[in-house]
């Protein structure tokens, strides 16, 4: 009597239900349920109870070779003029492929379909870490500038595949920690994944790769600029958040315009930049002793305190121009005799804070807090635990208020509010 | 019933259908209305990779579509959404159209899965903005009862509509939103159907159980059929056949294509292996510069290159008529966007003339057997184009017909691509495995639909109407509509004659439609009004000459029914002064034409008697 524990993945069964007999693919055995692939390709997830094992016919999958999936580039420029561009992938791979026997979908380490795209560049993938964005830390980004540097000493450019939760706290970090690139860095992820047809893993990678073959000398972050697949914008990595869950053209440059555009072949930078450098010059520390508190009505001092003690800095994001409730100022100003930075970002994101308007704001200037103008908070964030680990202490407040790598505007541009076209 | 030569190929034939029904209400993966106004939000575009999606062989069905390479134009249309532009995973599953299609297999006599498991099946043409359909098994193993026995179902599935082809050309194809994301319960035949007409009464029997399990959109598009059949040389699926009055003749249709390639196959099995063998194919636009044929120049104007290929053995083979193998290779090319396409059937013309042409047919050393091709297209397609027109031939002249074609509107068909092989689907991880219990499925039992018979013989009953009236409506799938506007509306015989002659009768004359919510609108007011027939019909026939809504309708001065006096008045006046005698015979029209004013007609006549009298 076969049993479904002795069934391999991708087995060949004969299997009956409701007094039918059918042939197809076993997936999986777990709990009560059993799993299988019929040969119209549909899943059924039976109870146990109700399927019976007929026979095994063949075991297991067969190896299948991975072939090219297009044919290679027949007038790819051989050129030894060409740009190289290097891909490192962060969370284990850069694309995915589905087995259709078995439904699975696995990493896949076939670029073929973004060399394709991208024919006057060669590019090299490396696999640098297999991190969901969600988990990453401040000692990956070290781990991370690393890697960056190196493949930046042996190519014109770097374009990072990273998740896109947090792209723009990693890009922000590599942004400060590289002083002078010879390259440009270009982060570049995908809203909808790369086993779906529909992904826009295929023209952000087209368009991050020709940004990074630029002479633009900072952090970018390519995504889709609109739903559609005309265009990749890239935007400052110091100045880029994710504005919505899901949509490809998630990613926005708050308070500024893309600083590049790229369409059909050819990028347009349309900002001024710095650009590309002699040397790869990079400051790899980053002190995590940082916290971000998000101020809302009813918190309560004690919980204030908590987040704030052990701390060296702390980035508030206020209401408004960069207010918190009275009860909290107190804690503030303890908090500053003890030597920490309380700095102040704003919850609206746009804008910039000011605390001489309201009386509010100005008693917050009293207790020490340090207002950032229009900085992102969750680049003050990064911006923070970088000043903190590379310069003295002395230096702090000078260095956060100093425009490093365009993280404040200077002068804000009206048309670009809340994601508007 | 076609007869054709009879080549036993009749003998052998397997017919299965596939039906898909819309159901109304909501789409299936998101809140947006499966109604809409026609209004356009804006448009995107978006280019669909086959590539990554593949492991080791690729999907037949999806490289075809990939080396078209095309690029899709996408119209948002007020009822979608993020979901249907592929910018948000999708959300819950319509309750109503699960439960519509759990009805639906029940009557059916299916057995439904305790797990409902979604899969994406993946479809790269672009109808589909994510890339791939929706689908999911809802239950199998029924059979529904015809006059030649059960028809065994092999499956119901739930899964969602496409989005609907507004334009396609120039490497560009253009579809409207409103449609991606309707649901639709397939249902789907055992080949048990033995002809024709079996067909169209298995799918009527089908029809009816769908429609009565609920929530069935009522729209002329709202019902699509594709027929699977197979004379013994490979099952075809013809898609889109849209009337149950096509479905015979595209059978027959599909009869004497297959005879005709029988036929061909016969005549030349000895040049197969020319065409596995891949033949030669010369590029001759140099031949062409300065000729007359305006295809041609144009072609080779916007930098395409005009290429010629020796089909050999295939002399007279290709012209249409009798024998179809022009038209077979004509449809393929057409699918990559090449319109230039001649052969030597046909040739010269179309302002080819006849030097070019020898100069051609020793060029390419035609004997006279054979046939020779000329195709303008771009450089970039050619090699693709040639190996699929040859693979082509070769799979025809071995009989190989196995292939997905599509319905035309005069029951012809013409090629769609290869049929899909298994290797194109996998789980639609987004979206979590739906429990179904066997206390749901026990409790849905108490809605399933009577049988037709029941259902017409309760109509006839319930509604005072005849039998052949109430046959009418449940079999034509009105039942819902009838019931619903008779309640509105408490004139059962005026509703059902309404529907069934009134309406149709109007709306062939105008050319429109009145849509669902609208005909519920308007019996309302007719019911809270208590208009009688002739308003009901007047207020149907301002709408749509006026393309006014019930309300506005309702307001008409038109539209008010003549009182006593005003029918005394007219009726005297005609008394009066009409040139020929008026009698009981004549009035009623003669207060028609009098009149653009809806009135009884038995009040009229009680007006006409009295006043006559005097």
């Amino acid at each position: 009597m076969v049993d479904w524990a002795d069934v391999v993945f991708g087995s060949t069964i004969m299997f009956s239900y409701s007094g039918t007999e059918y042939e197809g693919i076993f997936i999986h055995s777990d709990g009560d349920i059993v799993t299988v692939k019929l040969s119209n390709g549909y899943n059924l997830a039976l109870q146990k109870d109700q399927i019976k094992l007929v026979k095994i016919m063949s075991k297991g999958t067969e190896h299948v070779e991975s072939t090219a999936l297009l044919k290679p580039a027949k007038d790819r420029i051989e050129n030894a003029g060409k740009k190289h561009v290097s891909l490192l992938a962060t969370g284990g791979t850069i694309a995915s492929k589905v087995d259709y026997k078995t439904g699975a979908v696995s990493p896949s380490e076939d670029i073929g379909f973004i060399s394709d795209r991208v024919k006057d560049v060669e590019v090299t993938p490396e696999t640098i870490d297999n991190i969901l964005s969600e988990n990453i830390t401040p000692e990956k980004w070290i781990y991370m500038a690393g890697k960056i540097r190196d493949s930046l000493n042996r190519s014109d450019g770097c374009v990072v595949f990273h998740g896109t939760d947090t792209m723009s706290y990693s890009a922000s970090a590599i942004s400060f920690m590289f002083l002078d690139q010879t390259g440009p860095i270009v982060f570049v992820g995908s809203q909808r994944s790369s086993d779906r047809p529909s992904s826009d893993a295929f023209m952000n990678a087209e368009g991050a790769i020709h940004m990074a073959t630029t002479d633009f000398g900072e952090v970018g972050i390519a995504m889709h600029g609109n739903l559609s697949d005309e265009s990749i914008s890239m935007h400052r990595a110091v100045r880029s958040r994710k504005m919505h869950t899901s949509r490809r053209d998630a990613f926005r440059s708050i308070g500024e315009s893309e600083v590049g555009i790229y369409s059909q072949g050819s990028v347009r930078l349309t900002h001024p930049y710095r650009k590309t450098g002699v040397k790869n010059e990079v400051k790899p520390k980053l002190d995590p002793s940082v916290s971000m508190i998000y101020f809302y009505p009813s918190l309560s001092v004690e919980d204030f305190e908590r987040m704030v003690a052990r701390k060296k800095a702390v980035i508030i994001m206020g209401t408004g121009l960069g207010h918190v409730s009275h009860s909290l100022i107190p804690s503030i100003s303890q908090a500053m005799k003890e030597g920490k930075k309380i700095l102040m970002t704003s919850q609206c994101l746009y804008g910039s804070v000011n605390l001489n308007v309201y009386s509010t704001g100005r008693e917050l200037i009293r207790a020490g807090v340090l207002p950032l103008r229009n900085m992102l908070p969750e680049v003050a964030l990064v911006k923070a635990m970088y000043v903190l680990g590379n310069y003295e202490e002395e230096k702090f407040e000078e260095m956060m208020r100093e425009n490093l790598r365009g993280e404040i505007i200077e002068r804000e541009e009206a048309l670009v509010f809340g994601g508007a076209d | 019933m076609l007869e054709g030569k009879d080549k036993g190929l009749r003998s052998r034939i397997k017919i299965g259908l596939e039906i898909h029904f819309q159901v109304s209400d909501g789409k299936l993966f998101c809140r947006c209305p499966t109604e809409t106004a026609s209004n356009e939000l804006f448009r995107f575009e978006r280019r669909m990779i086959a590539t990554a999606s593949e492991m080791g062989s690729m999907d037949r069905a999806a490289k075809y579509e990939m080396e078209r390479n095309l690029l899709s134009e996408y119209v948002a249309s007020e009822n979608s959404c993020l979901v249907e532009y592929d910018e948000e995973p999708p959300h819950e599953v319509d309750g109503k159209a699960l439960k519509a299609a759990l009805i639906a297999s029940l009557a059916l006599n299916c057995k439904v899965l305790n797990n409902i498991f979604f899969m994406r099946k993946v479809v790269v043409d672009g109808s589909n903005t994510s890339g791939f359909q929706r689908t999911a098994i809802i239950a199998m193993n029924g059979w529904v009862a015809t006059s030649r026995g059960k028809v065994r179902i092999s499956s119901v599935s739930l899964e969602e509509d496409s989005a609907r082809l507004l334009e396609n050309g120039n490497g560009k194809s253009v579809y409207s939103l409103d449609r991606l994301g309707i649901p639709l319960i397939e249902i789907a035949t055992e080949p048990d159907i033995i002809d024709e007409e079996h067909a169209v009464e298995t799918a009527k029997a089908i029809g009816y159980f769908v429609q009565a399990s609920g929530f069935s959109r009522m729209t002329v598009d709202a019902i699509r059929q594709d027929v699977n059949v197979s004379f013994g040389y490979g099952r075809v699926e013809i898609k889109g056949v849209q009337k149950l009055s096509l479905i015979p003749e595209v059978i027959s249709y599909e009869l004497s294509r297959q005879e005709s390639l029988l036929d061909i196959s016969e005549r030349s099995s000895q040049y197969i292996g020319f065409y596995r063998d891949k033949p030669k194919v010369l590029d001759v636009t140099d031949m062409f510069s300065d000729t007359g044929s305006k295809i041609l120049l144009s072609n080779i104007r916007a930098g395409n290159r005009i290429y010629s290929t020796t089909l050999r053995g295939m002399g007279g083979l290709l012209k249409n008529g009798k024998y179809r193998m022009g038209k077979e290779l004509a449809d393929l090319v057409r699918r990559y966007g090449v319109k230039g396409l001649f052969h030597s059937d046909e040739l010269p013309g179309y302002g080819i003339t006849q030097e070019e042409v020898d100069r051609l047919w020793l060029k390419m050393k035609k004997a006279k057997e054979d046939a020779v091709l000329l195709i303008a297209c771009p450089i970039s397609i050619s090699e693709v184009l040639f190996i699929e027109i040859f693979s082509r031939m070769a799979k025809l002249l071995q009989m190989d017909l196995t292939e997905t074609r599509f319905a035309a509107d005069d029951g012809s068909t013409f090629f769609l691509r290869p049929m899909p092989g298994r290797e194109r689907m996998y789980p639609e991880t987004d979206v979590p495995i739906l429990k179904i219990s066997d206390e749901t499925i026990r409790t849905m039992r108490n809605d399933v639909p009577l049988p037709m018979e029941e259902t017409i013989s309760m109509i006839s009953r319930d509604y005072g109407l005849s039998a052949q009236d109430a046959s009418v409506i449940v079999s034509t799938f009105r039942k819902v509509q009838f019931e619903e506007l008779s309640s509105l509306y408490r004139h059962p015989k005026i509703v059902a004659r309404f529907i069934m002659q009134t309406l149709p009768e109007l709306e062939k004359k105008y050319g429109r439609k009145i849509e669902q919510p609208e005909l519920t609108r308007l019996f309302t007011i007719a019911g809270e009004r208590n208009w009688i027939r002739e308003v009901l019909e007047k207020a149907a026939d301002l709408m749509l000459s006026g393309g006014l809504d019930p309300d506005a309708v309702s307001r008409e001065k038109e539209l008010s029914q003549l009182g006593e006096d005003e029918l005394k008045e007219i009726i005297m006046r005609l008394i009066v002064s009409s040139e020929s005698e008026t009698n009981e015979r004549n009035i009623i029209a003669r207060v028609k034409k009098e009149t653009g004013r809806p009135f009884d007609p038995a009040q009229a006549m009680k007006v006409y008697r009295s006043l006559s009298k005097v």
